[in-house]
């Protein structure tokens, strides 16, 4: 239950009008998926966070720098795996957000850690930024070990 | 993403929005929302049923026009709210901070 049944991979660059471009090819995936329709919801949530994190943060909003997105499924969960190749940002230094927010801004890791069951940070690369989120699809199996 | 603002009563706007409200979107629509904000618009009510995506982007517009609107000692209810839409505002816990209503009936009768 746990061979790759799917892997795709994607590229898109850093120019906030292809995020509804990736996060619509990951739909047609999560389509021929059989997680639950929340949990599909939440990794449309958590894709579109990671990017955008690497489009603001990595990248400082400059258009045109490459993000690779792995979209992977085996019987047991869905892993997204985000790449950049932008400035390395330490995720331990973003403060938690104040909950309910009193101003805009600050959710995207937060949401990324919630709505998830496993979010890691592979600190290995030279150069960018990697991040793994998966979502199981049985309720049980390991949950956030960030947490 | 399309926004339409209309006068649904006097002092009451009813704005409707449609499309996805992420990072690229938010800018236009905290750029509609803010003249509203602008024109110390006494009550909003936003339509999200063809809104079925939102991220922290699109939340973040909705909070800063909550935070100015409460200033002026306007009045804001969000309506119509997708299933998936409604989960993100949950995470978040702003559903308990917004009003959040099922119809534009219900909408207006929170502002009324």
């Amino acid at each position: 239950m746990t061979e790759t049944s799917v892997e795709k991979i994607f590229e898109m660059t850093s120019s906030p009008d292809e995020l509804k471009l990736i996060r619509g090819k990951v739909t047609g995936l999560l389509a021929q998926s059989d997680l639950p329709q929340k949990a599909k919801d939440a990794l449309l949530v958590v894709l579109g966070e990671a990017c955008t994190n690497a489009i603001r943060h990595a990248y400082g909003n400059q258009p045109g720098h490459k993000i690779i997105v792995t979209y992977r499924e085996d019987g047991a969960k869905v892993v997204l795996i985000i790449r950049d190749f932008g400035k390395k940002i330490d995720l331990a230094k973003v403060p938690k957000p104040q909950l309910p927010p009193q101003k805009g801004g600050g959710l995207g890791i937060y949401f990324m850690e919630t709505m998830t069951d496993k979010m890691q940070y592979n600190t290995a690369h030279a150069e960018g930024n990697e991040l793994i989120l998966t979502k199981f699809k049985e309720k049980g199996a390991p949950s956030n070990p960030a947490a | 993403m399309k926004v339409q603002i209309r006068e649904v009563q006097t002092e009451v706007k009813a704005a409707l929005f449609e499309g996805d409200l992420d990072f690229h979107s938010s800018p236009e629509v905290r750029s509609e929302l803010s003249k509203l904000a602008d024109s110390q618009t006494k009550k909003i009510i936003i339509d999200l049923k063809k809104v079925s995506y939102i991220d922290s982007s699109g939340l973040a517009t909705f909070v800063e026009l909550f935070q100015r609107m409460k200033r002026y000692g306007g009045e804001l209810v969000l309506f119509n709210l997708t299933q998936g839409v409604r989960s993100v505002f949950e995470i978040a816990k702003l559903d308990s901070v917004f009003r959040l209503a099922g119809s534009e009936q219900e909408a207006l009768s929170l502002v009324s």
